[in-house]
């Protein structure tokens, strides 16, 4: 289907009055959550999702909410960093330096305009890439077998592993273990049980919705609980909302450039919209005639960091869509969504089930139209959910993560996994192991290792069958070169290197 | 940690290979990508593990910590026996007052208003399957 048959058919489904409820509540949860710096959107998609499946909602409007969610949190992520000099979320940390400075100057007004503006600019643009990039990419996946499949999915979880954490040995360990995690449960190819030690419970393996919740909503309750619970809360005043004229003519290439930055980081697996908006701060600071304002209430310092991360949201959905290939925590969920509505992610997606996939497409234009109405004048009431103490808000954000970690299949053992992995992911975050790989893996494990014995099946055993399959030999090589890239590096300057690792995941 | 995965490697080992390695057909059993696994955890943890014994961190309140999983747990281990409704009421009731040194007869109405509310909304509004009461109180 062409783009603009494949719009008017989404526009038709997004327009319904129920498409654009979910899409607005979507927004609205979505900013919350981005606001809120106890729950990120990680922890809410991966809540909401099992409430939305149990409320047995129409499959495309019920990722209409969730990809609602997901870029939303990227707009509400802001106010925090602008008033309080807390990121709601680590793709706003770079907003805190300029927003918090203007802020301080009596200008936080602007600021947080310019911040839903450069979002909205921004989040259109990236839908607009997502529809122009996604048809190609589709009809060249197409062709993809099991060895293709296999390699692919092993290169999105080494950039990930690359890019999660300050220690790559690390974020490799915490891949296995996610991957390992996968392997729990029935083998899906001989129906033998693997690691359940006569377990019942185990059978199934482990649901990656409640691994999640434990590993960031109740890893981050926790590790907040241990941390002090009262937030300074600066009260601002909000006059004089709409940025001026010499505002508008700083950023006006900012946006742009901002934009095209954080759509292709965006589409790399792994990278994000975190790594986007550090590259896009950079990057503007460089060829900025002032760099030396960095950092002390510049517009473009928050124009281009919120035009990146939005950007990036979009960019992600293009691998997620067309490959089915997670390239963050959030999109590894929003993949594990596909999957539950009974959908086949990856390229046959968009072929199959053009309602789905167009109907989502078309509700992002609606949902950043409805984000930007939202968001301006009501940043005030964002603001005042600041003001809550969090003692007060930590047992409620309790209650969503025992009822949407029920929800996922009415079992109370769900409970105590993820209570356990909560518990886990806190003690990994005081120890610096990133959780991104961990659900990455248990997400793309299965259909991994799946894709990787079909492939030996297919060849008899032959594990030299990708090399001669060209795309897997690529995208195998990429992998390890993502994996080694920084120790050649050092190799070729010729200083002291640690000791490589091999990589033998294929 | 590091260990611990190395252990956990290691175990993953002599499990796997209790596995068949092969299919019928030539192509790689169900043990194959557990040992494979197990490798990795076993040689990247035992890589990290000198390091990681000399690791050390700060702890913040880890009574407030404790008091959350302990929570959690008589939460999981009584659900089953006193429903949704009573269970989760009691637990955030709990919480609100343990977390917040003022004002806590208020918090307390709040927290009950907020789990029966949320039951409503949930379980008989969006048809979420949420445990029952074992006396059916609540529809």
């Amino acid at each position: 289907m062409d783009p603009v048959a494949g719009l008017g058919l989404g526009f038709q489904l997004a327009l319904t009055p129920t498409n654009l409820l979910f899409a607005l509540v979507g927004c609205l949860v979505g900013t919350a959550i981005g606001v809120l710096p106890g729950i990120g959107p990680v922890s809410g998609v991966a809540i909401l999702l099992p409430v939305i499946f149990a409320s047995r909602v129409d499959p495309t409007s019920g990722m209409i909410m969730l990809a609602a969610v997901y870029y939303g949190s990227q707009y509400g992520g802001s106010t925090t960093s602008i008033l309080i000099n807390t990121p709601g979320e680590s793709s706003s940390v770079m907003t805190c330096l300029d927003g918090y400075a203007m802020a301080k100057k009596g200008r936080a007004g602007p600021a947080l305009a310019m911040a839903a503006i450069a979002s909205f600019v921004a989040g259109t643009l990236a839908v607009l890439g997502l529809m122009l990039l996604a048809p190609p990419l589709t009809e060249f996946a197409l062709g993809f077998g099991p060895h293709e499949n296999a390699a692919l999915m092993v290169l999105g979880l080494t950039t990930l592993t690359r890019l999660a954490g300050k220690s790559v040995l690390k974020a490799l360990l915490m891949a296995a273990f996610g991957l390992l995690l996968g392997t729990v449960g029935i083998d899906s190819m001989s129906g033998t049980p693997r690691f359940t030690f006569g377990s019942g419970a185990l059978l199934n393996g482990f649901d990656f919705a409640v691994v999640a919740i434990g590993l960031f909503a109740f890893a981050e309750l926790l590790s907040n609980a241990e941390e002090s619970l009262d937030r300074p809360v600066i009260r601002t005043k909000l006059r004089d909302l709409w940025p001026t004229a010499a505002d508008w003519l700083a950023v006006r290439w900012t946006l742009l450039r901002a934009t095209v930055i954080g759509f292709f980081i965006g589409t790399l697996p792994g990278a994000g919209a975190t790594v986007a908006s550090f590259m896009a701060y950079a990057i503007e600071k460089r060829v900025s005639k002032h760099p030396e304002l960095f950092g002390t209430g510049v517009i473009e310092g928050v124009a281009a960091p919120e035009a990146a991360n939005n950007s990036a949201t979009g960019g992600a959905m293009v691998p997620l869509l067309t490959l089915g290939l997670p390239s963050s925590a959030t999109a590894a969920i929003l993949l594990g969504a596909i999957n539950i509505f009974g959908y086949r992610p990856g390229p046959l997606l968009a072929i199959e089930h053009p309602d789905f996939f167009w109907g989502v497409v078309a509700s992002m234009y609606i949902g950043n139209v409805m984000l930007l109405i939202l968001n301006l004048p009501l940043v005030g009431v964002w603001a005042s959910i600041l003001r809550i103490p969090y003692g007060i808000l930590l047992p409620f954000i309790v209650l969503f993560t025992l009822i949407g970690t029920y929800a996922i299949n009415n079992d109370i053992f769900d409970i105590w996994v993820m209570v356990a992995f909560g518990v886990l992911g806190w003690i990994m975050r005081k120890f610096d192991y990133p959780a991104a790989p961990v659900v990455l893996a248990l997400v793309l494990g299965p259909q991994l290792e799946t894709n990787f014995r079909r492939a030996l099946t297919i060849s008899q055993g032959d594990y030299t069958s990708f090399l001669v399959h060209p795309i897997a030999a690529t995208l195998l090589v990429l992998a390890v070169l993502s994996l080694v890239w920084p120790i050649l590096v050092r190799l070729v300057r010729g200083r002291p290197t640690e000791v490589p690792i091999a990589v033998e995941e294929a | 940690m590091a260990v611990a995965l190395a252990l956990l490697g290691a175990f993953v080992l002599v499990e796997a290979s209790q596995l068949k390695m092969t299919s019928l057909g030539g192509g790689p059993g169900p043990g194959v990508f557990p040992v494979a696994l197990g490798v990795i955890l076993l040689g990247i943890g035992a890589r990290l593990a000198p390091a990681a014994l000399r690791e050390r961190t700060e702890f913040g309140h880890l009574r407030r910590v404790a008091v959350l999983i302990g929570a959690l747990a008589a939460y999981a281990a009584l659900l089953d026996r006193l429903g949704f409704v009573i269970t989760t009421s009691a637990t955030i009731v709990f919480l609100l007052v343990a977390f917040n040194p003022r004002r806590r007869l208020w918090l307390a109405a709040l927290g009950l208003a907020g789990s029966v509310g949320s039951y409503a909304l949930f379980s008989s509004f969006l048809k979420v399957q949420l445990p029952p009461d074992p006396w059916f109180l609540w529809p």
